[in-house]
């Protein structure tokens, strides 16, 4: 309803302007999240723009948190606000296909607990509530509150072969949350945040996209050799019974549930900084037995297998600092269970998503970010061909195949606060180029625009 | 017996952090501070190509010693001290802030940067040699020489400057324009008339020394 939106945006703008001057009457230089606090350091120190992490974060999180002195109070609150704009919010039926188009929505709220416990151990947890998880009935959306993340560390300092080695322990609620470049699935930029509403979503999407956070308990150990090699290994299983704390919030019922507990997850990564640049360039995977049905953790499964290829380049210099990350994905999935149960035409698919992104930062305060995300994979008309014609009545597509291109102007009036103006164009969309719900929408018309608001302290 | 394997490894995990207890371990002594934390900004050795941060290898003993209090107690306090260095200088205690000082002054200093190349360099080169030797009288500009030494290699609470990198120098000569570091008086008043060309010039030598 566009007589809406002159309104809401002067309500962002009051937001906003609360929040800027909640950042200015904070303490200038210690007004920062829990582990800046126990550092004595500036965000900057440990990040370039949030959460992408400099050498020294990577060190940090590497080392269990366990920098500085343990805080009184280790706890940190983050808020995100945003509005969002579908290029198309109503499909050919006049049916809205996300709430609250261009109304200011307080999107999130985040407490985080976060620091060393001792010089050996350190860690934090995220607690989140997320007040547009899914669509209402109503035509409105419904809040969520759970656990979001958890990442708890034990670690040794070594020496070996005359060079240093840390030792860790590592368990956590989500396979990557662990990993210190922002090219892997959890902390990969591409982008890292974006509307929050419940609209349109690409079909095509990987396990370890997302598909198991805040779902499994995953133990793992790590080695970081000579600050150029990292090696991991872990394992993964769901996070029920003893553990269902890691899965607060999850329902049991709609839970993506994993057989067993030795379901692994690896990375290995060749690091290399001198001078302003720092390069990484790695490797990570991970083979899952998942039930097909989630709420019936019985019977058959169906694995994936999930290979990753990934780079990081950073040149952090004053005032300017560039970024760029890729990740080339590829899962084998073998569908042995869905297939036979009818969920899926073939027994054997794979997909493969192609990220890029390039940043740049200026005086820490102004950015650009351009990103490139290609998702492809076989064809299924069981699992992608549900879309129909709404003349013919034949499938749209039978592909997952997405393409979009991610736009994103950062303003940071603070290392705690940014204001970011995102812009997602859809190039593809599920397989088609055109007609893609059967009833004449472009991949275009799935284009967002998001004005989002972020703060911590 | 797969779940007991990731009970068991929790169960490990737990009583580490037990064990551990919440006494404070002291922590790594220079070198292995410098290897494990320092090293990040600063380079393996206190030798770095950044321009953001400067090489500490080589440089003078007193000098470090002095710049590590100025962090903790805050007076120095130019944007990048605030952002990175007053942090990690609260973490140390008094033995460890002496010890990384005797560590990286022990250090062999960088090599000379890459030399004027091209005519314009050179001709800057010239003009950042006379200006480092001579200073510029008229200007109220005192011979850098006369308390860097000869060949720019400090003197107790006096710095090292040859070979550090030029964007580095500059960007410290503009932070004793802006007053920023509480024992800067006297370089605040050289550094004040120096025009950003001089700035530039000298830099430029100082780096290749």
């Amino acid at each position: 309803m566009p007589n809406r939106h002159p309104h809401a945006l002067i309500r962002f703008c009051l937001m906003a302007w609360g929040l800027v001057m909640c950042a200015l009457l904070a303490a200038p230089a210690q007004a920062v999240p829990a582990f800046a606090r126990q550092t004595g350091e500036n965000c900057v120190a440990c990040h370039t723009a949030f959460p992408e992490l400099t050498p020294f974060g990577r060190e940090f999180k590497l080392n269990g948190y366990t920098w500085g002195e343990r805080a009184a109070v280790p706890l940190a609150v983050m808020m995100q606000a945003s509005l969002t704009q579908l290029a198309q919010s109503q499909d050919a039926g006049g049916r809205t296909l996300m709430p609250h188009e261009g109304d200011l929505q307080f999107d999130r709220l985040s407490v985080f607990a976060a620091g060393k416990i001792n010089d050996h151990v350190g860690g934090y947890t995220q607690w989140a509530y997320n007040n547009n998880r899914t669509m209402g009935q109503d035509g409105g959306t419904v809040g969520h509150a759970g656990i979001h993340d958890f990442d708890l560390r034990a670690i040794q300092r070594l020496r070996l072969g005359g060079k240093d080695l840390v030792l860790g322990f590592n368990l956590n609620n989500n396979p990557t949350l662990q990993d210190v470049w922002n090219s892997t699935p959890v902390w990969r930029g591409i982008p890292f945040t974006g509307s929050n509403l419940p609209r349109p979503q690409a079909m095509g999407s990987m396990l370890l996209d997302g598909g198991l956070g805040q779902k499994v308990v995953g133990l793992g150990a790590y080695a970081w050799w000579d600050r150029q090699w990292y090696g991991e290994l872990s394992t993964y299983g769901s996070a029920v019974n003893t553990w269902r704390v890691l899965s607060t919030g999850v329902s049991l019922d709609s839970m993506n549930r994993l057989r067993g507990y030795n379901n692994p997850y690896w990375r290995l990564a060749w690091n290399r900084e001198w001078g302003a640049h720092s390069l990484m360039l790695g490797h990570y995977g991970m083979v899952a037995d998942k039930y097909p049905n989630p709420g019936t953790p019985h019977g058959d499964t169906d694995r994936f297998t999930d290979l990753g290829l990934d780079a990081q380049y950073q040149v952090l210099s004053d005032p300017s600092i560039f970024s760029l990350q890729g990740s080339l994905g590829h899962e084998r999935q073998n569908l042995r269970a869905s297939f036979a149960r009818g969920a899926a035409s073939h027994p054997d698919n794979h997909l493969q998503a192609l990220r890029l992104k390039a940043s740049y930062l200026y005086e820490r305060t102004y950015g650009a970010s351009l990103a490139y995300v290609d998702v492809r994979g076989s064809r299924d008309a069981g699992l992608y061909g549900r879309v129909r014609d709404s003349a013919t009545g034949a499938p749209v597509s039978d592909r997952p195949d997405t393409r979009s291109l991610i736009a994103e102007l950062d303003y940071n009036l603070n290392p705690q606060m940014r204001l970011m103006l995102q812009y997602t164009g859809y190039l593809k969309w599920n397989g088609a180029t055109a007609n893609i719900d059967g009833r004449g929408r472009k991949p275009s018309d799935n284009n967002t625009l998001f004005l989002g608001l972020w703060f911590l302290f | 017996m797969k779940k007991h394997f990731l009970t068991a490894g929790a169960m490990a995990l737990s009583l580490m952090w037990a064990q551990a207890g919440a006494q404070t371990v002291p922590g790594p002594e220079a070198p292995a501070l410098a290897r494990q934390v320092c090293v990040t900004c600063h380079g393996p050795g206190g030798r770095t190509d950044s321009g953001q941060f400067p090489s500490l290898a080589g440089q003078s003993e007193a000098y470090l010693l002095a710049q590590l209090k100025a962090y903790r107690d805050h007076s120095r306090a130019n944007l990048n001290a605030q952002r990175f260095m007053w942090g990690v200088a609260s973490w140390l205690s008094e033995a460890e802030l002496q010890s990384l000082a005797t560590y990286y002054a022990a250090q062999p200093p960088a090599p000379a940067r890459a030399a004027a190349r091209t005519p314009e360099q050179q001709a800057a080169y010239a003009r950042g040699q006379a200006l480092f030797q001579a200073g510029e009288p008229a200007r109220g500009v005192l011979a850098c020489v006369a308390c860097h030494g000869a060949q720019a290699q400090g003197l107790g609470a006096i710095p090292r400057l040859a070979g550090q990198n030029a964007r580095y120098l500059a960007q410290q000569l503009a932070v004793f324009k802006g007053h920023d570091r509480a024992d800067g008086a006297a370089m605040a008043a050289e550094a004040g008339p120096l025009t950003p060309e001089q700035v530039h010039d000298l830099a430029l030598y100082l780096q290749a020394l």
